[in-house]
């Protein structure tokens, strides 16, 4: 009897102490945000004026000094607080880490050119430790004024948790159909998964036209990736590929070398594969052993990452890449993505930059200028109706132009290429050569999938 | 016809013969005695008896059945129940519940006569452990546990009724009980094999004595004729070969 | 076929690493009688050890010199350790106490890998002579292949030379029979048990630092650990003693699997098979093993006891857990409040184990995947929000529980709880994440009227109290007798008629049906389950803070529950603080590790120490009053003397006001026993050999 007791006074104790643990957190928050960085965001801005991302205003300001308090959760007259959900802590320790670095990058960029309309940001971490998504959403509904950069595996959970409570989110990206087309949701990037995007494979089919009719894919049949695998099949199918093998892997896959013969058996041409990184680099180094490999290899943004080369190294060499963020190989003084970056060095430890950052860092950006827009009148209605007319961003050129408020964006892409152990450009051939960023866009190449997919949370 | 018959039973651990063909009958209403020095094999033949033993060679038959291929438990069903030597009590059972999940074991296959629970009482007054009967069994010392496993036997209505060392830590005075217990028993109907070594209560109870030493039955008879069996004496009776 | 020798020869490559794993296993079982479930995560831990060492990342130690590091310093050690530490207290333990304290081992290794030393990153292992390869028949060998294979021989090799023709080797397959007889022989039993788990962990570590590069080409904790635990069903093919059929086994699983790579079309439905072959092959070879005897006296002295829950005691506790959830409840955020009620659905799930293991003395390690059929009955058959789908979940999850039991009934111990893990992976792998199952996820209805979290979280207190009371009516009526008894001495219940294998039946059935009731629980509570929601690892830690808390009484039950719920949540509370957390999550773990010392669990424990406090003090009333009377100064005392001080120096057995009462109202300590000793003339040495039976 006793000891059940105690154990319940260890859950109430830890729930005591989870407030006062935010408390402290947010008061080094705010302290962190005095210091200053060496950014190549413009040193010093006159009253009026805006720090410059890229081609991009980022709408953080002093402000007119004369904030009332709105009287709603998480905004005073001096602070506004968000929250950032990611997967830390669970199974798979810092899987989500990017994120909260990004936001942390953003936040003291944001604080030291006076907050947002002078109201200081305060950043509240919840870790959804991957399987208490639910949770960590009811938190963030009772703890933040809006969530902002969220980076989630199985964000369906908190999905209708949030739309339920009434609160916005502008995640950094979506994984799951319920959060991707879920209501009170802008992010930088949409992904809407009622649709394809299948510019990569209307170019791979101009290059490579009899390849793509031996065309191989490899998913693992779980989750976000089966979702993404079956949308690209239907997609691509309609614009000319044909599939001779379609085969699952396992999300350990420890037979690659007996997988790879038999692909070449079965004479396939162009091979990609949705699993993540470390199973692209894996595809690729039993093609190594096997001596022998497609004549494409293709892959998406999650293998846009350094680990590819890290772990196949040569094995790596010839693979197609397409990503939708500016790729950091070509970031320079003046671009968006070097402000990501330097905003990133800052930080204690000096983490990498990831792909997912961008669009974290991006989203910040976006909820930074919706939420100047509203001044000092400033409700949650008022914020969904700002995110609500922007139609056009691209986060000062990080990443490919969007349109946030209609949830979709058109179809622009690049494609790099892993040479000599580093992505390099490959289409368009350079930067002048693209049409939006460096990206190239494609009309007519967005297809409507006829496929069942989820219903998006909706609030009634 | 004997209510037990054990033919040509032999048993091998290894490289060692622990039962050397060994025969055996015990008849039902009449107590029989198995005693031999310790390591004879008596337990073995127990074991071979009840099923949990496999034998090398042999045959057991039971109320005129062939028994040597029946598992444990359907032996048990048939009417036989036993006591073990080294203490195979239930042990986080007080010893009323010890009974009383013997007699509940009984009714699941056997028409009812009477409640679980009142044959459990029946038999605790029997074997003379009320005053302990909401004790722990491993709480209680051996020759009182020894009598929970008799009363076990006992709530099982067995027709034969193995009993190994059941006077093993027992008093004078519940030594002279349990000889009168054991009487009535086989007057009653039951048949009795009964290992012992304490040699005035086998001696005073058996009908009948086998002797086994080295595996094999050395005689086999009424208590007077082994007594005097030169045989015995020298491999049992007479040296202190235990 | 034409590539066909050339798989041969890969899977004989496989298999030769499953085979030096599995006879790693198998002498630390042999030697000590305890399977070490850890066995594979040793191997994996050894493997991190020796990439720190070698890797250009690491330390960049030359490659042979961190092999000799590991095989020979490093692992030795850490297996020797392990017995002095834990394994030793071992001996007179149930099965189940020995169990989860490898269990234990086994989950706090890879927590302590994946969350403290490395966490997730790229540490990419490299074979060994990566450009060498070699085209056999279409196929492709590498060196690393090769290597492997002839490692194999010269670890059968070695050991049987260990075995057959050394002293220690000879000492060792002595211990296994008599280990007394070896002590009183001139050997020592203590070093022995050291040297074999010295040596297993060896043979571990050589598998894992071989394997690794084969499974990924990166470190990663899982993948690697269940290669080695694939090798479990080599041990079992080799009966767990024979080391050439564990060979045999070993390279019959590694063939095995590579021809299902072959033969296995792709498609989604038989995904999981191909990574399942090993686990299918142990199950097969379970069922068809031999009967094994019912043993007399299987279960020597415990040092276990089983206490008395009652109907109203329960009742109580019920009333108490409702009335304190509903106050937590009101106080906390809606964060906490979905915690807390997690941490009961925990408690739920551990009350399942409660009939099976505490009572009946029986392992599963499956009870998350009988939750996983509750919540799929009850949300796809009829709706969840339908009372009765509780009522069809439980039936369902019962009757498969009776399925599964049945061909496994034949088992005892060991090999049960190796079935059940089986079971359970089989499911993960092939049949939950079917689209017509778990498929990717499922919603399940919550009944109607328990939306608000704090009302569900006040209605699964209660449905833990009515389950409880269930289980304690069980406890007390003719089932748990059978069971109790079943637990206590099979034997005797065989010869009294008791159908073990029914009896079986129906505690796995009825174990399992609170599981599945506990699973539709886990449904309603989160927004959606999947298959990660009822992986078999996850049933890992119910069985071990269940036996810790103290798996014989509902109480354990609750408190187990309530305490691995806390801890992922003080881990997430105090993330800032150092060390802390990660302690947390190591929680399970070393609970289950520190069972050894505590065999009754931690709530019996301490139950226990009040009984017998008062009992104590009752007696020392009892017997005052017959108390003599001495004299004492001018006057009279009444009562015992107390014992003079010594100023020579001699340790004194510790002043008391009644020293009668010492060994009574308070255990001997150390000093005492010594103190004891001496004043006797006796050695612990003496008093050894007697001790044990």
């Amino acid at each position: 009897m006793l000891p059940a007791l105690l154990a319940l006074v260890a859950l109430i104790a830890a729930a005591c102490g989870s407030k006062l643990d935010e408390q402290a957190r947010q008061e080094a928050i705010a302290n962190e945000a005095e210091v200053e960085g060496t950014s190549s965001v413009n040193g010093e801005t006159a009253a009026g004026e805006f720090p410059m991302v890229g081609t991009h205003e980022l709408k953080c300001s002093p402000g007119d000094g004369d904030n009332t308090d709105p009287g709603i959760q998480g905004v005073t007259a001096d602070t506004i607080t968000i929250g950032t959900m990611a997967d830390i802590s669970g199974p798979q320790p810092g899987l989500m880490q990017p994120m909260w670095d990004a936001m942390d990058a953003f936040v003291n960029l944001c604080n030291r050119y006076g907050g947002i309309n002078g109201r200081q940001l305060e950043l509240v971490k919840i870790d959804t430790a991957m399987f208490e998504v639910a949770g960590a959403a009811a938190q963030a509904c009772q703890d933040v004024f809006v969530t902002v950069g969220d980076g989630v595996v199985f964000d369906a959970d908190g999905a209708q948790v949030q739309v339920d409570c009434g609160q916005v989110s502008v995640p950094g990206f979506t994984a799951t159909a319920e959060k991707a087309l879920s209501d009170l949701m802008w992010q930088a990037i949409p992904n809407p998964t009622n649709v394809f995007p299948a510019g990569p494979g209307k170019y791979i089919s101009e290059q490579y036209p009899e390849e793509v009719k031996k065309a191989a894919m490899f998913y693992i049949p779980v989750g976000t990736t089966e979702l993404n695998h079956d949308r690209m099949k239907e997609a691509y199918e309609e614009i000319g590929f044909e599939y001779i093998a379609n085969d699952t892997i396992n999300i350990v896959e420890t037979e690659w070398k007996a997988v790879i013969e038999g692909l070449r058996d079965s004479g396939a041409e162009y091979v990609y594969d949705w699993a993540d990184v470390v199973s692209a680099a894996q595809m690729v180094e039993a093609m190594e052993e096997v001596g022998w490999r497609p004549t494409v290899v293709d892959g998406g943004q999650q293998v846009y990452d350094q680990d590819l080369i890290e772990i196949a190294g040569d094995a790596a060499e010839g693979m197609l890449v397409y990503v939708t963020t500016y790729p950091f190989e070509e970031a320079e003084e003046g671009t968006a993505v070097q402000v990501y970056m330097d905003e990133l060095a800052e930080l204690e430890g000096s983490p990498e930059p990831a792909g997912l950052g961008v669009q974290g860092f991006s989203s910040a950006m976006l909820f930074a200028e919706a939420m100047h827009s509203l001044g000092n009148d400033i409700s949650m209605e008022n914020l969904a109706d700002a995110l609500s007319g922007i139609t056009e961003w691209d986060g000062g050129g990080m990443h490919v132009p969007t349109n946030p408020a209609d949830n979709s964006r058109p179809d622009c892409f690049m494609y790099m290429r892993v040479e000599g152990g580093q992505f390099v450009r490959h289409f368009p051939e350079t930067r002048e050569d693209g049409d939006v960023n460096g990206f190239v866009c494609y009309d007519d190449t967005i297809i409507e999938l006829d496929q069942d997919i989820a219903q998006g949370a909706s609030a009634g | 016809m004997s209510l037990l018959e054990a033919r040509g039973v032999t048993v091998r651990f290894g490289g060692h013969i622990a039962v050397k063909q060994v025969d055996l009958d015990v008849d039902a209403g009449r107590i029989t005695g198995l005693i031999g020095p310790n390591g004879a094999g008596k337990t073995t033949l127990f074991n071979v008896i009840t099923g949990l033993q496999d034998t090398v060679e042999g045959s057991v038959s039971f109320d005129g059945r062939e028994i040597s291929r029946l598992a444990p438990h359907k032996r048990a069903r048939l009417g036989m129940a036993r006591t073990f030597q080294r203490l195979e009590v239930f042990g986080s059972l007080t010893a009323r519940e010890n009974i009383l999940a013997a007699a509940e074991f009984r009714n699941r296959y056997a028409s009812a006569r009477m409640s679980a629970a009142e044959m459990a009482d029946i038999v605790l007054e029997i074997v003379g452990l009320r005053s302990v009967a909401s004790e722990r069994a491993d709480s209680l010392p051996t020759g009182q546990a020894r009598l929970i496993e008799l009363g076990r036997a006992l709530a099982s209505e067995p027709k034969l009724l193995l009993l190994d060392e059941p006077a093993s830590g027992l008093s004078e005075v519940e030594t002279d009980q349990l000889a009168n217990l054991l009487v009535r028993l086989a007057e009653a109907g039951l048949g009795i094999l009964l290992v012992e070594h304490d040699m005035p209560l086998v001696m005073r109870v058996c009908q009948v004595i086998a002797v086994l030493d080295f595996g094999s039955i050395l005689a086999q008879g009424p208590p007077e004729q082994i007594r005097q069996n030169p045989q015995v004496l020298e491999a049992y009776l007479g040296s202190h070969r235990h | 076929m034409e590539n066909l020798s050339g798989f041969l020869i890969l899977g004989i490559a496989t298999g030769s690493l499953y085979a030096i794993a599995a006879s790693g296993l198998v002498v630390t079982y042999t030697t000590s009688g305890i399977f070490n479930f850890a066995h594979g995560a040793t191997g994996m831990v050894m493997a991190y050890i020796y990439w720190q060492i070698t890797d250009p990342e690491g330390w960049g130690v030359h490659p042979i010199l961190g092999l000799v590091v590991v095989l020979f310093i490093v692992a030795p050690l850490f297996g020797a350790l392990v017995e002095r530490v834990i394994m030793r207290g071992l001996q007179d333990t149930s099965l189940v106490t020995k169990l989860v304290v490898t269990i234990g081992l086994m989950v706090g290794l890879r927590e302590l890998v994946n969350q403290v030393l490395w966490p997730p990153a790229v540490r990419p292992a490299a074979k060994f002579f990566p450009g060498d390869r070699w085209t056999l028949s279409g196929v492709s060998v590498t060196a690393h292949d090769l290597i492997g294979i002839a490692v194999a021989i010269l670890v059968a090799a070695g050991l049987y030379l260990l075995l057959y023709k050394t002293r220690i080797g000879v000492s060792m397959r002595a211990v296994v029979d008599d280990r007394e007889l070896v002590r009183l022989n001139g050997g020592r039993p203590n070093r022995l048990s050291m040297f074999s788990w010295g040596l297993g962990a060896s043979l571990a570590a050589l598998a894992g630092i071989l394997a690794a590069p084969i499974v990924q080409s990166t470190l990663q904790v899982d993948p690697l650990t269940i290669f080695v635990i694939n090798a479990y069903a080599a041990a079992v093919i080799g009966r767990l003693q024979s080391l050439p059929w564990t060979f045999a086994g070993g390279i019959i699983i590694g063939v095995a699997q590579n021809l299902a790579v072959v033969y296995l079309p792709q498609t989604e439905a038989l995904t999981g098979l191909r990574p399942s072959v090993p686990t299918i092959l142990l199950f097969i070879t379970l069922l068809v093993l031999p009967q094994t005897r019912l043993r007399t006296h299987s279960l020597q002295r415990l040092r276990e006891s089983v206490p008395h829950s009652t109907l109203q005691g329960t009742l109580l506790m019920t009333a108490v857990l409702m009335a304190a959830v509903a106050l937590v409840a009101q106080v906390s955020d809606a964060r906490m409040v979905l915690d807390l009620s997690r941490a009961l659905v925990l408690c739920i799930m551990i009350l399942s184990l409660v009939p099976l293991t505490g009572f009946a003395g029986q392992i599963s390690l499956a009870q998350w995947t009988f939750g996983g059929i509750g919540v799929w009955v009850a949300a796809t058959w009829i709706s969840s929000s339908n009372p009765l789908s509780l009522v069809l979940a439980a039936l369902v999850a019962g009757a498969v529980g009776a399925v599964v039991a049945l061909p496994a009934l034949r088992l005892q111990g060991i090999y049960l709880a190796l079935a059940t893990m089986a079971f359970a992976v089989l499911m993960d792998n092939l049949v939950f994440k079917q689209e017509w199952m778990l498929g990717s996820s499922i919603v399940v209805d919550r009944l109607p009227g328990l939306e608000n979290d704090k009302v569900f979280a006040i209605f699964l207190a209660l449905m833990f109290g009515l389950l409880a009371l269930f289980v304690v009516w069980l406890r007390r009526g003719p089932f748990g007798r059978r069971l109790q008894a079943m637990k206590d001495s099979p034997a005797a219940c065989a010869t009294l008629g008791l159908d073990l294998t029914r009896t079986k039946l129906e505690a796995f059935a009825i174990s399992a049906a609170i599981a599945g009731i506990g699973g539709v629980m886990l449904g309603m509570l989160k927004p959606s389950v999947g298959p990660n929601d009822f992986l078999m690892f996850n049933s890992l830690p119910l069985l071990l803070m269940g036996v810790v808390g103290g798996i014989t009484a509902v109480g354990g039950a609750l408190f187990g529950g309530l305490l691995l719920g806390a801890f992922p949540v003080l881990a997430r509370v105090l993330a800032d603080v150092p060390v802390l957390p990660e302690l947390f999550l190591l929680g399970p773990a070393l609970a289950g590790i520190s069972l050894g010392r505590n065999p009754n669990g931690a709530v019996n424990e301490i139950t226990r120490s009040f009984r017998d406090r008062n009992e104590a003090r009752r007696r020392r009333k009892e017997l005052r009053e017959v108390a003599d009377v001495r004299p004492e100064g001018d006057g009279v005392a009444i009562g015992p003397e107390a014992p003079a001080h010594a100023g020579d120096g001699r340790v004194l057995i510790d002043p008391l006001d009644e020293p009668e009462w010492l060994g009574i109202d308070r255990p001997f300590t150390q000093r005492e026993v010594q103190a004891l000793n001496e004043a006797l003339d006796l050695k612990e040495s003496d008093l050894d050999v007697t001790a044990r039976s």
